[in-house]
C-alpha cells in the first residue's frame, strides 16, 4: 500500500472577493453590524437561493436564511480561514440548516412527492432549469457537465434536493456503495475543474 | 468502523448522512487530517454549485437579518458555551505547540482505519515528542508531503518531506522490535545508483527520525533488516518502501 496524501491543509486561493468576506467575519465577530450588513449583501443571493432550492417553499426559505445568518453571526469569531474560504463556510451553514428543515419538518407523504417530483426528469434539470447568463454560474455549469451522469445525479439530488445517500441509491436505483463512491468522485472532479482548493 | 469510511467524505461534504453516519464520520475525522483536508476542499467544490441558482432574496429579509443579530452578541472565539472542554482546549492550547498538529496529523495517517480518541494520540505523541526540534522543522515545514507505507513485518511508516528544506522524517508505528543482533536501517533509494545509508530506526513502538542523506536525488526510502552496526549496502529485502 502506498498513498500519497497531503496533510497540511493551505488557505484557499482568496478569489472572488473571499478575502473581504474574511474581514467582515472578523468584524462581525467583534459586534460590527455594518461590517454583518455587508457580508449579508454579498452573500444573501447564494444563500437564498441555496436554501430555496432545497426548501422550495417560499416562507420556510425565508425563515431558514434567516437561521442560517443568525448562527453566521454568532459563530463567526469560530471562522477559520486555513481550513477554507469564507464563502465555502457560510454556505455549508446555509446547506445544512436547509437539509434539516426537509428533513425533520416533511412528513413521510410530503417526502414521497418530493420524490415523486425529482423523479419525473434527470436531476440535473434542476440545475439546467435555473440557470442564467450568471458569469459564475457559467463557470459552474460547465464543470458540472465534465461529470458522469450518475455522478452529476448523486451530487445534485443530494447538495439540491437534500436527499441522504441512501435515499439517492433508491432514488437512482444505484447500489449504496456506488453512490458513495460517486458522490465522493463526483466532488473532487468538480473541486479539480473549478480550481477551487481547502 | 467501517473499513472504508473514507469514501464517506463525499456524501459527508454534501451532507448526505443521517445524524447517526455523520456522528460517526465526525469521529474519524477528528482523527484523520488527511479526510479532514478532503472534506474542506469538496466543501469549496459544492459550495460553488450556489452560483448556479443564486436569486435575489427578497427584500424584507435583509431587514429581519439585521434586527435578529442586533439581539444577539456574537460567541466568543472557543466554546464557550461548553465551559468543560474549553478549559481542555485551553490546556492544550497552552502546552501543545504548533508541530504538535503536525505530528498528531502523520500519526493520525499512521492510524487511518483505526478510531484512535484524542488521549490515546496524545500518549502516543510523547514518543515523537521526544525526538526533539529536528523533527519538528521537517514535520511543520509549510510544503511538508507525506507518503505511508505498511510494513511486511507489520506496523507502518511515513515519510515526510520538505523539497524546501532537502529533509526528511522517517515516522513509524508498531514496528516490531529488530530481531536480536540487528537493526532496522534506512537507505534512500534512487532510481540508477546503489542505495544510500540514511540512518537507523530508533527503537520504540513509535519513532520519528530525520533521515541523512540528499533528499533531493532521493526516488524512495526503504528500511532492511541489517546486523546490529548496520551495513554499508542491504544485504536484505525491504520491509518497506515508501516514494518520496
Amino acid at each position: 500500500m502506498l498513498e500519497s496524501v497531503q496533510p497540511f491543509a493551505s488557505p484557499p486561493p482568496s478569489g472572488g472577493g473571499d478575502g473581504e468576506l474574511v474581514g467582515l467575519l472578523a468584524a462581525s465577530s467583534r459586534g460590527d453590524e455594518k461590517a454583518f450588513a455587508r457580508l449579508y449583501d454579498l452573500t444573501s443571493a447564494r444563500v437564498y437561493g441555496l436554501v430555496r432550492r432545497v426548501v422550495r417553499d417560499p416562507a420556510q426559505s425565508e425563515e431558514v436564511a434567516q437561521e442560517v445568518y443568525l448562527e453566521v453571526w454568532r459563530q463567526s469569531a469560530r471562522f477559520d480561514p486555513a481550513r477554507g474560504s469564507a464563502a465555502g463556510w457560510i454556505l455549508t451553514v446555509a446547506h445544512r440548516r436547509a437539509v434539516d428543515r426537509v428533513r425533520s419538518a416533511e412528513s413521510a407523504q410530503e417526502r414521497d412527492r418530493r420524490y415523486a417530483a425529482v423523479g419525473e426528469g434527470p436531476a440535473y434539470d434542476v440545475v439546467e432549469e435555473t440557470v442564467t447568463a450568471r458569469l459564475d454560474s457559467v463557470r459552474v455549469r460547465r464543470a458540472l457537465e465534465t461529470l458522469t451522469d450518475v455522478q452529476r445525479e448523486a451530487l445534485t439530488l443530494a447538495y439540491f434536493g437534500g436527499y441522504t445517500h441512501r435515499e439517492v441509491s433508491d432514488l437512482l436505483g444505484v447500489p449504496l456503495g456506488t453512490v458513495k463512491t460517486r458522490m465522493r468522485d463526483g466532488l473532487i472532479r468538480l473541486r479539480d475543474t473549478l480550481g477551487v482548493e481547502s | 468502523m467501517t473499513p472504508d469510511v473514507h469514501a464517506l467524505s463525499g456524501a459527508y461534504a454534501l451532507d448526505a448522512l443521517t445524524p447517526d453516519e455523520a456522528a460517526e464520520f465526525e469521529q474519524h475525522l477528528a482523527s484523520c487530517e488527511a479526510c479532514r483536508a478532503e472534506v474542506a476542499s469538496m466543501r469549496e467544490a459544492s459550495g460553488a454549485l450556489a452560483d448556479v441558482v443564486a436569486e435575489p432574496a427578497p427584500e424584507q429579509l435583509r431587514a429581519s437579518v439585521l434586527a435578529g443579530i442586533s439581539a444577539v452578541r456574537p460567541l466568543p472565539p472557543e466554546s464557550a458555551d461548553e465551559p468543560a472542554k474549553d478549559e481542555l482546549a485551553q490546556r492544550r492550547a497552552r502546552r501543545a505547540p504548533r508541530w504538535l498538529a503536525a505530528a498528531a496529523a502523520i500519526l493520525a495517517v499512521l492510524a487511518a482505519g483505526a478510531t484512535v480518541r484524542a488521549v490515546q494520540l496524545d500518549r502516543q505523541l510523547q514518543s515523537v515528542v521526544a525526538a526533539g526540534d529536528d523533527v519538528t522543522r521537517v514535520l511543520t515545514a509549510p510544503d511538508a508531503t507525506t507518503a505511508t507505507a505498511r510494513a511486511t513485518t507489520g506496523g507502518r511508516a511515513a515519510v515526510v518531506s520538505s523539497a524546501a528544506l532537502g529533509e526528511a522524517v522517517l515516522v513509524t508505528d508498531g514496528l516490531p522490535p529488530a530481531p536480536a543482533g540487528s537493526t532496522y536501517q534506512v537507505w534512500y533509494l534512487n532510481g540508477s545508483g546503489a542505495p544510500t545509508s540514511a540512518g537507523f530506526v530508533p527503537s520504540g513502538d513509535r519513532s520519528a527520525v530525520v533521515l541523512r542523506g540528499d533528499l533531493a536525488t532521493a526516488t524512495g526510502v526503504g528500511v532492511t533488516v541489517e546486523p546490529a552496526g548496520g551495513s554499508t549496502a542491504p544485504t536484505t529485502t525491504p520491509i518497506l518502501a515508501v516514494q518520496v
